[in-house]
């Protein structure tokens, strides 16, 4: 053993040695590989649903327990076409890279139809994969407008695509509108807000147009701030004191990614403004629990909660919570939870009435016609709406334009139907440890409170 | 021949073994019938291994490391991502921009960093790339609210098929792997390493250190870019997540560390090592990030060099004891070696030496040096000057300025004031590699070789600098290696490394390197320190011989007495400020200088 | 005048808590030579022992946030003997291996408490108004207590015997080991002075920041940046830069919320630029 590297005279042995090398890491890499490529072993009798998820996320979580519960109850009451549902889930990390592997993975792995995806950079990821895989997919938690976009300039290779929740992000924005105009107006008499954004790409469309919005959808409320900070931001102090100084009656927030931390110093400093508005973080259960009673008073919008949406969403709530076989400690179903059992659901009806399953183009192309009836327009007006718990499902129509005064002259098709008796999401407030819903007026369970301090 | 200019056939086999495993890989849609999640994740690995390898030709090569490489990877995503959107050009054509933008910026980079070492080189090229992941959404360049992302599909698109992906990749793989080792191979890698080795040694070797600071910024920068401008084509979008986080610049060092440093082919092999386990381990669903980190952090502890170096060091040293090879021999050599040693120089007059007091007649001429650290004044009003063909002798205690005074006229330090001349030239305050084409060498007090190569590969870092094909262009550079050797009596250890050298050896290494950049004026710093009297003897006789090749010397010591034979005139110095200066028997008996020196007797 | 007394107290209040996480990754350089990069999971790794106990355990808050002190003051030591002492001839490698350590604990605590922000429970409940803001006493008194500890540290290395043999050790390793100072005891000390500075550092700052496991390594940047920026192995050079930090960004935040992360990396980028070694840093010869 000499003390050098590298010392390696020239010699006839090297053609040997190397060729040793090469020949021993070409097998090493053919060994490897070999597992990674499908097909997996399919059992033909039953049905593969596949969840692209960011599966260490609570959202993850829920989003994984609901469609558990799901598949049982389905396999209960004699599964899909004779067939039982099973299950398989593969990590999206909220990584675009990761996704677009995740649901190459499910293919790989066998799924017949993939559901899920929360963050919306990992659901543009899948772009690539989709007219590849060519298996339907339902997304559950993304709002991004990207994909329904994709779907409208190029059907054929993206007609696989459905968005079963939440609407995406422009509605989004016309549903907080309409609630500053509806409830913090309407009922609670403000005046001013002050908008409080995380500085995110998703965010700047809402912050710039919230104004004019108002305004064309006959508000009276003024904007007074528009404060927009760094998602790294760790003191949020004077922010808050800006927000206070300029006078309004309450913060709107935009907030997804960040969320727990302006909450927390929101509650500790006892800012005299309400927070209400749009808080992802504070949709989880155990919200309360996380920010240490911070989120008493909290407002945020949610897909679904434990009020008579429809029928069906009181008892799926009870029997999520009740459901403990799976993920114990997630109690409360968050907005991808509810939706992700609709998409199943959903899916259920749609190959039942097409009576085969995607087993190539041509099947799935009528499982496809099916889901697109779903909130079809007849006469102007959308029929055949799916029951379901976040409220009455349906999907715009290719060449149909939604009201979007953001973008007047795109359609979305595939993409959930908004509007009054339709999907609309619903307001909550955090009460004594309790999400309780706030609006819309028919579904509310408790009135509007006042953070403690302003009691 | 020496190991460091190998003979070319073997080169070329080489090259065509590495190709067995490519040739595997472009199989594999014929062996696993196109499977998509497969060829996907190859994609990703073979995107990731370019990125890996940018890396090395910069950190693991000049040992500049790089926290921050997502910077050059954002920069070419976008670019080609911006660009297809502005312009619907193809990928042919933005990825490569995407590359050249990239590589722009490894130049802005470079600015700043070309000042730092270590950690703090590695701080500002994470703050930059941090800053430019906070800066890109507040431009606003995204429309459809779409996270941040610029889409550019489908214009960006490569392509549908994912077959027809991979193969690009593939292609793009191999073209770069050859080119980064078409680098790391030529005299630009050596000096790369050479840099990594010993940065100011570099520099006293005549290397331009900047210049190839920059340009392996420039190289990594392009490289990078062209991977990340890929990637996002491949993608579809651009975003922060994909090509600007944090997480991507660490994933980046991981994979080529992992494979190996500094081995170009290394990180392939960590980057595959990366991505395809990661994927492997996606049953574990939400643990496999973890145990992936648990068996990187146990590669690394067990096998620190990397998985591709730790395996070829012990396939090599497996090999060596079946085979035990024979030392190469130099028979050929010495015909030339016995011309070389002892030659005149070619074009050199030899003056006579012993030359008092010719003040026209200047080789070297220092007028007033003077240079403060803080508050210390390290040299102080230092004048002198060297005649062509003389030995001067420097001598003083320990501390008095010696060393200072050499690494103001080499340019290492700026002088607070006074003057340098060469030749009638000024080069004060000349950046090292100048001072050095001009025609100064200097050894280093403590040896200073560059570990990692042999002798001869030693001597070949300062003939990088070409100054010598000025001289002669006839002369092939392995000839001059050998020469520089001959002279200095190194030649049969051409093929040893510095770390199984004597004393004595090193010093004639350092000599050696310094007469490899051609130099009319020889620095010596303590030649004899540490040495037996035999040794002193050896390296005596080295230095007279050098004197009589037509080389002026200036000598630094502190042992007077084995000075004092050797040299024509002494210049005594005592803190900072000369002394005394004249021949060796006047300044002996000066007043000033026995009492400050001598009076302990001398040593 | 109160926004001037606004940034004032909460550049402080902010500032502090960069100071200790700082000042710990600073003398483990100092010392040890070397760059504990996992030192931001450390300051994470505490605040989640104290969550664990606090809330999963219903342990009394005193008692967690003891706990967490101690358990790091005896993880950070192994995590040296175990980790980093056996490579530390290779400084590259146990860069990169404790890098990939904190990928690992972020990992841990992500399979643990999922990635889930959560916020700690306050030492010190309640709130004063001081000059016209809002400040909980748990802020005052993280801040008071980080000044503390900072204080005590310098004290100590400056008075005490063991203090002096922490300097010599960073000065001269060999050196100091031939003049009889115990250095491998020595280091196992710091190691565990840097775990427990972490800790507290995490402890506070989770009750009103919040903690994640998957955050934006934020405590790791702050660290390096001021550490480098500092100057290496200064700790008062790393003070001054936890400082300049802390107030560029309260001042950023007051005028320029989207722009708040931007102008702590400019400073960073244009102070390296014009000082190579940092504000108190040795010149490199």
């Amino acid at each position: 053993m000499t003390k050098s590297n590298n010392h390696w005279p020239d010699s006839s042995a090297g053609l040997s040695r190397r060729s040793f090398l090469k020949g021993a890491g070409a097998g090493a890499l053919a060994l490897s590989l070999g597992p990674l490529a499908g097909p997996w072993v399919q059992a033909a009798e039953t049905i593969t649903i596949g969840m692209a998820n960011p599966l260490e996320t609570f959202f993850g979580q829920a989003a994984e327990k609901a469609l558990l519960l799901g598949i049982k109850q389905i396999n209960a009451s004699g599964g899909l076409l004779g067939k039982n549902l099973d299950l398989i889930t593969s990590d999206t990390a909220g990584r675009p890279d990761q996704a677009l592997l995740a649901v190459e993975d499910l293919a790989n792995r066998g799924a017949d139809f993939l559901t899920g995806f929360f963050f919306s950079e990992a659901l543009i990821g899948t772009i690539p994969a989709i007219p590849v895989v060519r298996k339907i997919l339902l997304d559950t938690g993304a709002s991004t407008p990207v994909l329904t976009i994709q779907v409208s300039k190029d059907y054929n290779n993206f007609k696989f695509f459905f968005r079963l929740g939440p609407v995406n992000s422009f509605f989004l924005l016309q549903l907080s509108v309409g609630f500053v105009r509806d409830f913090l107006e309407g009922k609670l008499g403000w005046k001013k807000i002050v908008l409080l954004a995380e500085d995110s790409a998703w965010t700047k469309p809402i912050t710039d147009s919230f104004q004019t919005l108002l305004g064309a959808f006959g508000s009276k409320v003024q904007v007074v701030d528009v404060i927009r900070y760094a998602e790294s931001t760790t003191d949020f102090t004077s922010l808050f004191s800006r927000a206070v100084k300029a006078g309004s009656d309450g913060l709107f927030t935009i907030m997804a990614h960040t969320g727990t931390r302006p909450t927390a110093q929101w509650a500790a400093q006892k800012v005299p403004l309400p927070l209400v508005g749009i808080n992802v973080q504070a949709q989880q259960g155990n919200f309360d629990q996380l920010t240490n009673g911070a989120a008493e008073s909290v407002v945020t919008l949610t897909s679904a909660a434990r009020a008579p949406v429809t029928k069906k969403t009181i008892p799926f709530v009870d029997d999520f919570a009740a459901f403990s076989d799976v993920f114990p400690q997630v109690t409360i179903p968050s907005y991808n939870a509810f939706s992700s059992y609709d998409a199943l659901f959903m899916l259920k009806e749609a190959v039942e009435k097409a009576g085969t399953l995607p087993d190539n183009e041509a099947n799935t192309d009528k499982i496809i016609a099916e889901l697109e009836q779903f909130g079809a327009l007849k006469d102007g007006k959308p029929t055949d709406l799916f029951v379901g718990t976040t409220g009455h499902l349906g999907f715009y129509q290719r060449g149909e334009i939604g009201v979007t005064p953001l973008m007047p002259k795109q359609a979305f098709p595939h993409d959930l139907r908004f509007g009054p008796g339709l999907a609309g999401g619903l307001w909550i407030q955090w009460q004594s440890g309790k999400q309780q819903v706030i609006s819309p007026a028919n579904l509310k369970t408790a009135g509007f409170v006042l953070p403690p301090w302003m009691r | 021949m020496t190991p460091a200019l190998a003979r070319p056939k073997w080169q070329l086999i080489r090259y065509a073994l590495y190709l067995i495993p490519l040739v595997f890989l472009f199989l594999v849609p014929q062996l696993f019938a196109q499977n998509p999640f497969l060829l996907n994740v190859l994609i990703l690995a073979n995107i990731w291994a370019i990125f890996a390898m940018s890396w090395d030709i910069l950190s693991g090569y000049t040992g500049q490391i790089s926290f921050g490489h997502s910077f050059f990877i954002g920069l070419g995503g976008y670019t080609s991502a911006l660009l297809s959107l502005a312009t619907g050009w193809s990928p042919w054509l933005t990825i490569p921009i995407g590359g050249v933008v990239a590589a722009l910026g490894g130049l802005i980079l470079a600015a700043p960093a070309l000042r730092l070492r270590g950690p703090y080189l590695a701080l500002i090229t994470l703050v930059i790339a941090l800053a430019l992941q906070r800066l890109v959404p507040m431009l606003n360049l995204s429309s459809s609210g779409a996270e941040g992302a610029i889409l550019c599909f489908p214009k960006c698109f490569i392509s549908y098929n994912v077959t027809t992906k991979y193969y690009y990749s593939l292609i793009l793989l191999a073209l770069v792997t050859v080119g980064l080792l078409l680098v790391a191979r030529s005299r630009l890698g050596r000096a790369f390493e050479a840099i990594r080795d010993d940065e100011e040694a570099a520099a006293a070797a005549g290397l331009h250190v900047s210049k190839y600071k920059s340009l392996a910024f420039l190289i990594s920068g392009f490289v990078a870019g062209l991977g990340g401008a890929f990637l996002v084509n491949h993608m579809t979008f651009a975003s922060s997540g994909l090509v600007l986080s944090l997480n991507v610049s660490i994933e980046v060092i991981i994979a080529a560390v992992l494979g190996g440093m500094g081995t170009i082919i290394g990180p392939i092999g960590g980057a595959y090592f990366m991505v395809v386990l990661r994927e492997y381990l996606r049953p574990l669903g939400i643990w496999r990030f973890f145990i992936f980190t648990l068996l990187a952090i146990l590669v690394l502890f067990f096998l620190p060099r990397g998985l591709f170096t730790e395996l070829r060091l012990r396939l090599r040293q497996f090999w060596r004891q079946l085979f035990p090879s024979t030392p190469v021999s130099y028979r050929p050599l010495q015909a030339a070696a016995d011309q070389a040693d002892g030659a005149p120089r070619p074009l050199q007059s030899v003056p006579s030496p012993k030359q008092a007091g010719d003040a026209s007649d200047w080789l070297l001429e220092v007028k007033d040096l003077r240079k403060a650290f803080g508050g210390l004044l390290a040299v102080n009003k230092m004048s002198f000057g060297v005649h062509p063909g003389e030995i001067l002798g420097f001598i003083g205690p320990n501390g008095a300025g010696k060393t200072t005074v050499f690494n103001l006229i080499m340019g290492l330090f700026h002088p607070d004031g006074g003057q340098v001349r060469f030749r009638g030239r000024e080069i004060t305050g000349w950046l090292p590699h100048r001072v050095v084409g001009a025609g100064i060498a200097r050894t280093f007090q403590i040896p200073r070789p560059f570990a990692h190569k042999t002798v001869a590969e030693n001597v070949a870092i300062p003939a990088l600098s070409g100054r010598h094909f000025a001289r002669s262009r006839s002369i092939r550079r392995e000839e001059w290696v050998q020469r520089c050797c001959a002279r200095t009596g190194l030649l049969a250890k051409a093929d040893i490394y510095p770390s199984e050298l004597p004393d004595a050896d090193l010093r004639r290494l350092e000599i050696a390197k310094a007469l490899a950049t051609d130099p009319e004026l020889l620095l010596l710093d303590e030649p004899f320190a540490g040495l037996s009297l035999a040794e002193m003897e050896e390296i005596s006789q080295l230095i007279e011989r050098l004197r009589r090749e037509g080389h002026a010397i200036v000598l630094v010591d502190h042992n007077m007495r084995g000075l004092m034979k050797l040299v024509d005139r002494v210049v005594v110095i005592n803190f900072g400020e000369k002394l005394a200066e004249g021949r060796p028997d006047q300044v002996a008996e000066n007043q000033d200088v026995q009492e400050a020196y001598l009076a302990g007797g001398g040593r | 005048m109160s926004t001037l007394a606004e940034i004032l107290i909460s550049g402080f209040l902010i500032s502090s808590l960069y100071a200790l996480v700082a000042v710990g990754f600073t003398m483990i350089f100092g010392v040890a030579g070397v760059m504990n990069l996992a030192h931001g999971a450390f300051v994470m790794v505490g605040a989640y022992i104290a969550i664990w106990a606090a809330t999963m355990m219903g342990w009394n808050i005193y008692l967690a946030f003891s706990l967490a002190i101690i358990g790091m003051a005896l993880f950070a030591p192994l995590v040296y003997r175990l980790l980093v002492r056996p490579i530390s001839k290779r400084p590259v490698i146990v860069f990169l291996i404790t890098l990939l350590l904190a990928v690992l604990l972020e990992q841990t605590m992500a399979l643990l408490f999922s990635t889930t922000p959560r916020i700690l429970p306050r030492l010190v409940t309640g709130d004063i108004y001081l000059l016209g803001i809002n400040i909980s006493y748990n802020r005052i008194v993280a801040s008071l207590i980080a000044v503390g500890i900072i204080g005590l540290l310098w004290f100590t290395v400056q008075r005490t015997k063991t203090g002096q043999a922490i300097l010599a050790l960073s000065m001269n390793r060999k050196g100091a080991a031939l003049v009889g100072i115990r250095a491998e005891r020595i280091t196992l000390l710091v190691w565990a002075i840097s775990g427990a500075l972490a800790a507290v550092a995490g402890l506070f700052s989770a009750s009103f920041l919040g903690i994640s496991p998957l955050g934006d390594r934020l405590p790791l940047v702050i660290a390096f940046s001021a550490v480098v920026l500092g100057g290496l192995g200064s700790i008062p050079g790393s003070l001054w830069a936890a400082f300049i930090i802390g107030y560029a960004e309260t001042i950023t935040a007051q005028f320029f919320p989207e722009a708040r992360g931007l102008v702590s990396l400019f400073i960073l980028i244009v102070i390296l630029t014009i000082r190579p070694q940092g504000l108190l840093g040795r010149e490199i010869a």
